[in-house]
Parts: structure tokens; sequence; C-alpha cells
């Protein structure tokens, strides 16, 4: 996130761009996983895995989609013998850096993936699973086996406000009901205390 | 012999009490004594209504002066009830832990009631038993005492008291040697050594029963101590030998309560974790082996205080290093964000890059801080505060990430005792030997902070009370404005209000001055 000069709205007009770090694991197969990036259905990166991470920076809009399209991946990049896999092109994903902080895995958990299946994958899920329709959109995971889109979860508006709002929502603060200030001790409060220092502010007056 | 040993608010409910869990580990190990820990904290919380536990915690932290009629009759049958407990037990000794300044009320109100109820003798010990007794509700007889311990003693609600660390004195006073070091007023002795220690007994209070915010946990010490001497802290002069605990031991206690509690989170009670980095890396290292050993251990993790170290002294390798064993939240001291104030503090060992590596290193890692700052230090001017709201702009995405996941602005100045301070050159500091006069009602439960506020430097004349309450409301608003969560603001901002709606003589304005040695605005 980068910052200007101190001025009264240092969180709504001052973030131009974001800088992501993702890593991950790949596994060789013919050749590495290749995936394109894309931000708001505009491409951002066109990156070979051949390493164990890759950046790319944004600049952001009032809503935020990211998207990874895996496009490489065929039959051809897993490697068989008597039904057992010798050798596949993997990939997983690792830890996500915004602005070089780490961020919590719900970034990536709360999304999805669109898969996009192997015929012989297909053909053979009709024939024993009968049962279990092949669902065309799963929710995201952090080992990918099959090429398609990962979406990530949707911002709107400032990276950091966002993600801030959105933590806090997600923490489990345990035993407030018995400790009435828990969360407040726990995480702290932007509390104003527009009483406290309205009276403060007439003795120094 | 049987030794029951009192926990009593304030104190988290978080974690099992530490003082009780260790100590009785002692004096099971040492003397051979049958004991058991009762956690009046966690039996009030359990006993009471929401409304009446507020009230109650208001009413430790003196930020109310008394409590309703309703809130007292559900304290005092609590204890009543507490005491049957007790009693059953028939104990030959009662220890009480005074946890802190803001334990004091509560002690009075606890031993009052046990002393008639029990036949066996009472001790107190732990931090807050120095505290002045002046805080104790509706008593005009505590102003002559110095501290509660004394004052208790001299009203035959105790039998003795224990000043610094109980784990040699608790064992010599069961023992019958009361002239030892620490207790009754003696001049304690620092522990001897940290690795002859048994590890806590949590029998009577399982860590699985207290009211935990994530997970349940543990309190741990691998120090006593610290390596710095700031003018603000006290910490030198009780542990004046930084001592570290012997890291296989310490590890060997993390492996404990996850083998027999299936605890693994753990809250160092060190003043400092990173006194000794090699003794800082050895830990770290030795959690590291254990989590690969066996996969039980992953989730081992901790926080604790620590220091800001320098880039010399430590690199990335360190911060993986933590983050690995298990490393979840630290608080720091950062104390400034100008170098200036820093030095004179005894903090010249850390520059802003080195503070900014710390949170860049905390970032990249996912390490949380609690970072603690001051406003108001005795020699900051106008600069060195615009630094620190320097600071508040430059790193708000740790805030908004968590990475500073709260931070707080001290005392707003209170220095009672200048002698450190002043120690250092810039600095000579003037009390107001009428100040307390000046008080129209002084608010007794905060009387060692409203009286710590009477003063001013010479040599930063324009630092005045006004100005460092007019500062402190700044980086508050700041805060706010920004989105800093701040831990303990409201409670902060109305001990200031509680001391200035008191101050009656308030007017005199530095701009007034003419001969400072005569007249000065303290105020």
């Amino acid at each position: 996130m980068d910052m200007v000069e101190h001025d009264d709205n240092c969180t709504k007009h001052n973030v131009k761009m974001i800088n992501f770090e993702f890593n991950y694991k790949a596994t060789h197969c013919v050749e590495w996983p290749k995936l394109k990036i894309f931000h708001n259905s505009n491409p951002v990166l066109d990156v070979v895995c051949d390493s164990n991470n890759f950046q790319f920076s944004i600049e952001e809009q009032e809503r935020n989609k990211l998207e990874f399209f895996w496009y490489n991946k065929t039959q051809k990049h897993t490697l068989h013998e008597n039904g057992k896999i010798l050798k596949d092109q993997t990939f997983e994903l690792g830890v996500i850096r915004a602005d070089n902080i780490l961020i919590e895995d719900w970034f990536m958990t709360d999304g999805f993936y669109k898969p996009h299946y192997f015929k012989g994958f297909v053909d053979s899920h009709k024939k024993e699973r009968t049962n279990f329709p092949l669902l065309e959109e799963l929710p995201s995971q952090k080992i990918w086996h099959f090429p398609g889109k990962y979406y990530f979860k949707e911002w709107h508006g400032t990276w950091w406000d966002w993600y801030y709002k959105t933590k806090t929502q997600k923490e489990v603060v345990k035993f407030t009901e018995k400790d009435p200030e828990r969360i407040e001790k726990y995480r702290g409060t932007l509390d104003p205390c527009t009483d406290l220092v309205h009276k403060l502010r007439e003795f120094i007056k | 012999m049987k030794l029951a040993f009192v926990n009593i608010p304030l104190q988290n409910l978080d974690f099992p009490p530490a003082a009780a869990s260790l100590l009785t580990a002692i004096v099971e190990k040492r003397l051979g004594w049958d004991t058991k820990v009762f956690d009046f904290n966690m039996f009030l919380n359990s006993s009471v209504d929401t409304d009446a536990w507020i009230e109650l915690e208001n009413y430790w932290r003196s930020t109310k002066e008394d409590i309703s009629n309703d809130t007292r009759s559900k304290l005092e049958a609590t204890i009543e009830r507490f005491a049957k407990q007790l009693q059953e037990y028939n104990p030959d000794w009662l220890a009480i832990s005074v946890f802190s300044r803001w334990s004091t009320i509560a002690c009075y109100e606890v031993v009052k009631i046990l002393r008639k109820k029990l036949k066996c003798k009472i001790f107190i010990g732990g931090h807050g038993i120095d505290s002045w007794p002046g805080s104790l509700p509706g008593r005009d007889d505590t102003k002559k005492y110095t501290t509660i311990a004394s004052y208790l003693k001299d009203q035959n609600l105790i039998d003795h008291y224990i000043t610094g660390e109980g784990e040699d004195s608790i064992v010599e006073l069961l023992s019958g040697h009361t002239e030892f070091p620490g207790i009754d007023g003696k001049m304690p002795r620092p522990v001897k050594s940290l690795n002859d220690l048994p590890a806590p007994n949590y029998r009577d209070v399982n860590p699985n029963d207290y009211y935990y915010t994530t997970a349940p946990g543990v309190y741990i010490t691998a120090s006593k101590g610290c390596v710095r001497k700031c003018t603000f802290c006290n910490v030198p002069d009780l542990w004046p030998v930084y001592t570290l605990r012997d890291t296989d031991s310490l590890v060997s206690e993390f492996k404990m309560n996850v083998d027999q509690y299936g605890v693994k989170y753990h809250m160092f009670t060190d003043e400092l974790c990173n006194g000794s980095m090699k003794h800082w890396r050895a830990f770290n290292k030795g959690i590291v082996d254990l989590k690969q050993k066996d996969p039980k251990y992953e989730g081992i993790r901790y926080r604790g205080f620590m220091i800001c170290r320098s880039r010399k002294e430590q690199d990335e390798k360190d911060w993986e290093l933590m983050a690995n064993a298990g490393a979840s939240l630290f608080m720091v001291g950062f104390e400034s964000y100008s170098p200036k104030v820093r030095a004179h503090m005894g903090k010249h060992n850390y520059s802003n890059e080195d503070i900014d590596f710390h949170l860049e290193q905390s970032g990249r890692y996912g390490i949380k801080n609690i970072a603690l700052f001051f406003t108001g230090y005795p020699t900051e001017t106008l600069e060195d505060f615009e630094m620190n709201k320097e600071f508040l702009y430059k790193h708000l995405k740790y805030a908004k990430s968590g990475i500073v996941h709260m931070i707080r602005w001290g005392y707003t100045g209170m220095f009672r005792d200048p002698a450190k301070v002043e120690a250092k050159k810039d600095v000579e500091m003037i009390i107001d030997p009428n100040f307390e006069s000046k008080f129209k009602n002084l608010p007794w439960g905060i009387r060692d902070i409203a009286l710590g506020v009477g003063w001013i430097n010479k040599s930063n004349p324009t630092l005045t009370l006004k100005e460092r309450i007019r500062r402190r409301l700044e980086m508050h608003e700041l805060c706010v404005k920004l989105g800093w969560p701040q831990t303990r603001s409201r409670d902060e901002l109305t001990i200031l209000y509680n001391i200035m709606k008191n101050l009656e003589q308030n007017i005199i304005d530095p701009k007034d001055l003419t001969d400072l040695d005569n007249t000065i605005d303290l105020h």
C-alpha cells in the first residue's frame, strides 16, 4: 500500500496499488504448470510455475475480483502405468502475502474453483459415480488437481479496509458472555470515547 | 500440613493463575504438603450476573469508588459461599495472590470475610501488595500506611506477607523461617535459579476449564528481569540480575502441557522473551525440533513481551524460526518513534529502521504485535510528538492487517520518582510540593497516578500537564480516525478525567511564567 503525505483521508484516497505474492509448490511433467492471472477480467500476469512464488501488482478498483486460470494442463501431463500415477503436473498454493504481509487463508478458501475436467475423467466418473454428479463449481482448496479457473474472494474498496473488516468478522472470540469486555481486550477498539474526549478538552482549554 | 492457595480478581479469565499453579507445585515438591488451588476469580464470575461482574471490574480498577448495595450483597454472599469451600478443605495456611494494584480492593474484600471464617494462618504475596492502601473504599485509617500489605498486617487481617518473588520465600515462611528475605517487609532476594523449579500444577485449575479466547492456554516462565534499564521501568530494581531458564526444561514444559492437558497455547510471563538471542534461538529451535518429531506438537503457539532488536542482532532467519516455533503475538515497547526520546529512555539500542524491520518481518510471518508507546515523556518536544504521528501514518497497513493488533499510549507521563529520568541530561524534574492540596477530592483509588502527574521538566517547560493531555487526546483521536485499534484507552482517559475533574488549581498558563524557579505551571 503506497501512502502519501499525511492527510485526512489516507485510507480513502491514497491507496494506489496492492502488491501480491503467491507462494506455491509445483511439480513438472512434460512441462511446468502455467497460470494466467486476471484482475477484474483484465490480464495481469502469465506465469510459468517453475519456482516457488510469483508476484504482481494491481491497481485497486471499487470492486476487485482476482482470478487464476491454470491453462496448460491436459491428460498428457499425467503419466500413468497400470493405473498408478508415475508423474504428474501439479500445483499447490502456499501462503499469500499482500504488501509483504501474510494474509489469512480465507481470502482463498472463501473463493471457488471451476475445474476443466479431462474427458477421460468425465467418462470414468459417469460410469463409476452414477449417484454423485460432477460439480461444475467447487470450494477452493490449496491443492489443485485439474486445470481451470480459481476465483478468490471478491473485495470492495480499499484492500486493507476491507481486509480488516472481513478479518474481524471472521474472528471467533470465545466466552464473551463470561467476560463482557473480552472483544475489547482481545482485539482492541476504535471507540472514539467522545464523551471523555469532550470533557477532557474542556479541562485543558 | 495443608496449604490453600487463593486467586482473586482482577485477573484474566483466560488461563489458570500462574502464581498459584507454580507455588503450590513448589510447596508440594519441597515440603511434601498437601495443597489445593481455589480460584475465587472464576468462582465469582460464575456466581454473579453480568451487570454485577462489570460493576465489580470497575470497582477493582478504581474507576468507581463504591458499588451498589445489590452488588455488594452478591459479592459478600459469594465470598461467604467460597469460604465454606475453604472450611471444608480445612487448611493450615492460606495464601492469597495479589496480582497487581488492581487486586488490592478485591484482596481487602476477600480477606476481611475469610479472616473471620477461617482459623488458619493467612499470608499474601504478589506485585499488588506494594500498592498504597488509600485505594481501599470507605476507610480513613489507611492513609498512613505505605503498602496494602503493611496495613492488612497491622489490622490483623493477615499474618504475613511476601514481597518480591515467592518461589523461595513461600517455602521458608511455611517452614517457620520468618526472618527470610522478602517476608514481612524484609528486603526480598531474587530467586536463585529457575532451573530447579517444578512444573506448575494444574490439577485444581485445568486450563481447559478456563474461559479462553481462542484456545486453552497456560502461563510459562523462561526468564526473570530485563537486559535494559529504562527510565520509566522498575523491573531492574525488582530483578537486578537477568536470569534465564535452561531451554531444555522450557521445551519439556511445553511438551508436558501438550501431553498432559492438550494445551498448546503458552503465554510467557517474562518481562521480555528475547533478552538473550542465543537463548531465544535455542528455545525456538527446540520447539521446531519437537514439532518435527511428532505432529501432535504442531499446533504449539506462544505469545509474550519482547524488546525491539537491531538489525545487527537479528535477521530474517530469526523471524522465520520464531514463526515456525509458533510465535503468535508479541507485546513490544517501542515507546516512541523519536530516536531522541528513546535514547533518553534508555532505549538507544534500536533505530526507527529497526522498528520498521520488526514490523516488516512480523508482517511477512504473520506474527501479531501489541505496540506500546508513550506520549508526554518529559523530554518530548512537539517535533518528537510529530514523529509518533508519523508512525501511525507510515505503518497503517500493519494496523489494518492485524499485525499491529492493538496500540497503547501510556500513562501520559506519570513520574513520581524523578531520579531515574533525571539521571540523564535534559531533565530537571520539578515536582509540585503542594500538588496534593490542589485536589478538592483526590480520587483515592488512583492517588498514586494522580500525584504522579504533578511535575514539569524545567528543560522542557511547555510540556505542562495540559499539554500532555492534549497530546494524549490527539493520539487517541488520530488512532480512531485512521483505524488503529487501541487497548485500554477508555480506562486511561477515565483516569485522566477523574484526576482533572478533582484538580482545582489548573488555571496558570505557561506563557504567563516570568520566573520559572519561583512560579511554575505544573498543570
